[in-house]
């Protein structure tokens, strides 16, 4: 606790509650989507987890800098690195959906 | 019996089909716990266990071989829906069915594969080659339909694969296989 108000104050306790929403809210669609990738074993799948794990990754990122284990350039970086992560993954697995669906139309 | 196996027993009975994670989860025990008590009630045959696509079900041994591969899949919500389209709606081509139900082409055929296995659902070819989805037990299906529902986290994963499943579908309206 005497972390937090070693920050700004007032302004923490909203920031914290923010990040514990978005950890809890991210860390819960990461499992559903581990439970749909053991389900299907695609590669579609794997990259569906990979992007919510980058996404629960930043909640993580701000926590840890949160309680100042970070400087604002590393948690900027690593904030802005993930999100490249994030959409280079979405990318890959909608790419991905459609060479499959060509190979199982050509078979 | 002990009075954890009774209450592991009679969860069993009253849900045919859970699997080990649910039961854990249900009655708030350790992994351990279940192990060892399904492990006993399997030897004295009060309860029967089933591995099915990764996991295994239990089921009280009143239930045939064929009910337990059904239970098993009517626990996932999208091949439910499948059914009752089939049972409301008759012999059925594939494409009206996800048509139907709004679901993506690759989830009717995921959950499609399962129910042709579990002996739920036939695929019938007519003489140009083009499927029907039939019931081959459709009283019996009925039936098992209102005796089991699936459970909340079992909703939210097949929920979120049809979802995905429909963003990442591409719009080639294919050619029935």
């Amino acid at each position: 606790m005497t972390l937090l108000h070693a920050t700004t104050g007032v302004d923490s306790l909203s920031l914290l509650v923010f990040i514990t929403i978005a950890a809890l809210g991210t860390a819960l669609l990461l499992g559903i989507a581990i439970a749909a990738f053991i389900q299907r074993r695609s590669q579609s799948y794997l990259l569906v987890v990979l992007a919510f794990g980058a996404l629960f990754g930043r909640s993580v990122v701000a926590g840890v800098s949160m309680v100042g284990l970070l400087s604002p350039a590393t948690h900027h970086h690593l904030e802005h690195g993930m999100d490249v992560v994030l959409v280079a993954v979405v990318v890959a697995a909608v790419y991905y959906a459609r060479t499959m669906t060509e190979q199982s139309i050509q078979q | 019996m002990t009075e954890q196996r009774d209450r592991i027993r009679e969860f069993v009975a009253a849900n045919p089909g859970v699997h080990f994670n649910e039961v854990k989860r249900s009655l708030d025990l350790g992994t351990g716990q279940v192990q060892y008590h399904l492990r006993k009630l399997e030897r004295s045959d009060d309860v029967v266990g089933k591995s099915l696509y990764g996991r295994k079900h239990y089921y009280t041994p009143e239930y045939g071989e064929w009910e337990r591969g059904a239970l098993a899949v009517l626990r996932r919500e999208t091949a439910r829906d499948i059914l009752v389209y089939l049972i409301s709606n008759g012999p059925t081509a594939p494409n009206s069915v996800a048509g139907g139900l709004e679901i993506a082409r690759s989830t009717l055929e995921w959950h499609l594969n399962h129910l042709v296995e579990q002996e739920l659902v036939k695929k019938k070819r007519d003489a140009q080659n083009r499927v029907t989805l039939e019931l081959l037990h459709p009283e019996e299906t009925t039936r098992m339909l209102q005796e089991v529902k699936p459970s909340v986290a079992n909703r939210l994963v097949d929920r979120f694969t049809r979802l995905v499943d429909g963003l990442l579908e591409t719009n080639t309206s294919d050619t029935d296989k």
